[in-house]
């Protein structure tokens, strides 16, 4: 199964392995194969605008690309629009939505902000408004705590805790989606190192029977060590000789890093491909920092991959 | 009884604030502090390093005897079990056994005492207070929980205090006074048909029952706050060199200066310094290596070495950015290591470039 014929991609990963990058990644990579994809930045997060010259976050769509739009969602943005498109409710009740009283009551119900954010992008997959982009694919930069599959248990818990009530309707769709492999996909970023590569295989180990969603792996700022293959065992005495020690301790550090750097993806590469799940690698940008100009970049690398053979 | 120092590891995820916390740690210890380290989820390698393979809430000891350490010093370290920490402060707050059992078993409880939003940094200051007032250590480091605001650990005490005694809370516990307006009427009307009347009733019971302990709750949230702004406590901000961790951790002295919370001083982690190789004088190609050889080689290293200058020269103008920033602040910095941290021997190359055992790398010298 193709990693875009999905309708929700979840970006998963611990922090600073570049998330927002990867998802702004495979919006542009889904939007040049024609898809109408969006990034969906959750808990009013803005961190994608800002990288497209656009100011600050919105709830209403903006493009970033050619069939790529990007929109952030807060939990009560998402009240608001369901009051207002699926219960059609007045104004006055539309003011409770406002109330204090009601306001510190949803804010104590463990899992309802994120229910409310994973119910819009259900009704936007699902049954969209006349006035919602007729979105493909939908990319969900997940929020910055934690590593963002505490999502996929948000509709659980509430199942488990709401015996009746609009809420156990609107968590019952949002299970469905989340639950179903052909429409609900994680995509596990991580970084071309030991510790970061533990990491996303521990996270790994904790998806329990979300394990059957795992559609991809990315491993994120490969670096491009462009180190000769052979010869260091008879170049680093000589070196050491001639120009001291410095440069020997340049060349050793560079080769330590590339090793480390093929092992982590090795492994990485290995524990997804037990699972049938294919790994691809996005490179690093150096020496400066990622700049909107590098994202196609970025892009074109991933649509390399997927092309490739062995990534279908 | 003299209060203990605490230093506090604050910044956004993905910085290695946990790492650092560890390192700090061990410094303290090395310099002759009995020392204690809270850490919130440490990676596995770290968490063997400090002898933390299993999950404690509880302080061990690290063995230290591989290492030269100051007269006195030593090291513990824990790791805050959320669900742990709640269910012992039920125990040690509620006026009876009963009671307490009878929280811990409500429905509503379960799901809150771990999934809450900021029970992590909730649970992370009842686990400080327990460790100020043992009175066993000189110096108390705490690793803050990750959170897309750093600020959030240090409005958590607050936060809880307001949920007990809010609007809700007494309207929950006593749905009978006070429904008089309309509005009122039809907010429950609708809370009822949102969530059914299962939850409403789990919920008026949880804060029913939390009402006995709320008030030991509020009472060390208050003592923690005191300690948090007292001067004995200093806020390390941890950052890396890159621009958006940069951006989080001005916002982070902003809303920590409006809380009057002063910052002692930052660490920037992977950390790159410039080489210092003799680039010029690698032609021509000596007689005992071949010509292509050399050749490759040399070009390789020159390649590295440009890029690791280049990056050397961004992450040294960042310091000195961010040092400005905060007024001139001391600033730490920490290599990325090209070894690994599965020991304490690892994880002392980094405490021996942080305080007190290393004078800072920008800032004042003291």
């Amino acid at each position: 199964m193709s990693l875009f014929n999905r309708k929700v991609l979840l970006v998963a990963g611990k922090g600073g392995v570049g998330r927002t990058t990867v998802a702004i990644t495979l919006g542009l990579a889904a939007g040049e194969l024609g898809l109408r994809a969006a990034v969906v930045e959750l808990y009013g997060s803005g961190s994608v605008p800002p990288r497209f010259g656009l100011a600050d976050r919105s709830f209403t769509p903006r493009a970033i690309a050619p069939n790529v739009d990007t929109f952030s969602l807060t939990p009560y943005e998402c009240l608001d629009d369901f009051g207002r498109k699926k219960l059609r409710v007045n104004a006055l009740v539309r003011m409770l939505f406002h109330n204090r009283v009601f306001r510190a009551f949803i804010d104590a119900v463990p899992g309802m902000h994120d229910l409310f954010q994973l119910g819009k992008i259900n009704h936007l997959i699902t049954t969209p408004s006349a006035d919602d982009p007729p979105y493909d694919l939908l990319i969900l930069d997940a929020p910055a705590t934690g590593h963002g599959l505490t999502l996929l248990a948000a509709a659980d818990s509430m199942r488990e805790m709401v015996g009746g009530g609009l809420v156990a309707d609107e968590a019952e769709l949002i299970q469905a989606l989340l639950h179903d492999p052909e429409r609900t996909g994680i995509v596990l970023v991580t970084l071309p190192d030991e510790l970061p590569v533990n990491e996303s295989l521990e996270l790994l180990e904790q998806l329990g029977v979300n394990e059957r969603l795992l559609a991809a792996g990315i491993v994120n700022q490969v670096r491009d060590l462009r180190l000769p293959e052979q010869g260091w065992t008879e170049m680093a005495p000589v070196l050491e000789a001639r120009e001291g020690a410095s440069l020997v301790q340049l060349g050793r550090a560079a080769i330590l890093t590339k090793e480390r750097q093929i092992r982590a993806i090795d492994r990485f590469r290995e524990a997804l491909a037990t699972r049938d799940v294919p790994t691809f690698t996005l490179p690093r940008i150096e020496p400066h920092e990622l700049r909107t100009s590098d994202q196609p970049t970025l892009a074109e690398a991933l649509r390399a991959q997927l092309r490739a053979p062995e990534a279908s | 009884m003299t209060s203990p120092r605490l230093l506090l590891c604050c910044g956004t995820g993905g910085v290695g604030k946990t790492t650092t916390a560890a390192a700090l740690g061990l410094a303290y210890a090395i310099a002759g502090y009995r020392t204690v380290v809270l850490t919130i989820d440490p990676a596995r390698r770290l968490a063997d390093a400090l002898g933390l393979s299993h999950l404690d809430n509880d302080p061990q000891p690290v063995d230290l005897s591989s290492l030269s350490v100051a007269e006195g010093g030593s090291l513990h370290a824990l790791m805050l079990d959320r669900k742990a920490t709640f269910d012992n402060a039920v125990r040690d707050l509620s006026t009876s056994p009963e009671a307490a059992e009878k929280l811990l078993a409500n429905r509503y409880y379960q799901a809150a005492s771990t999934r809450l939003t900021g029970a992590h940094e909730y649970m992370a200051t009842e686990k400080l207070h327990q460790l100020l007032t043992a009175d066993r250590y000189d110096v108390i480091i705490v690793d803050t929980p990750p959170s897309r605001h750093a600020i959030d650990f240090f409005l958590a005490p607050r936060k809880v205090q307001e949920l007990f005694d809010g609007p809700v809370v007494r309207r929950l516990v006593n749905p009978g006074r006070g429904l008089t307006g309309g509005g009122t009427r039809r907010l429950f009307a609708w809370v009822l048909s949102l969530v059914g009347q299962d939850v409403v009733d789990d919920i008026a019971e949880f804060f029913r029952l939390m009402g006995g302990v709320s008030e030991g709750f509020a009472r060390h949230g208050a003592q923690v706050e005191t300690a948090l702004h007292s001067k004995q406590t200093d806020l390390l901000l941890v950052t890396t060199a890159s621009t958006a961790s940069r951006a989080g951790a001005v916002s982070f002295i902003r809303e920590a200066a409006a809380e009057g919370l002063t910052l002692h001083g930052f660490v920037i982690n992977r950390f790159i310094e410039p080489v210092d190789v003799p680039l010029h004088a690698l032609h021509p190609a000596p007689n005992d290596v071949s010509e292509p050889l050399w050749h490759r080689w040399s070009v390789a290293l020159r390649h590295e070495a440009v890029r690791r200058n280049a990056i050397a020269e961004r992450h040294h103008a960042a310091a000195l950015d961010l040092s400005q920033t905060a007024g001139q602040v001391p600033v730490w910095a920490l290599p990325l290591l090209t070894e690994g941290l599965g020991s304490v021997t690892g994880l002392r190359q980094l405490a021996e470039r942080l305080p007190p055992l290393t004078p800072p790398l920008l800032g004042p010298q003291s």
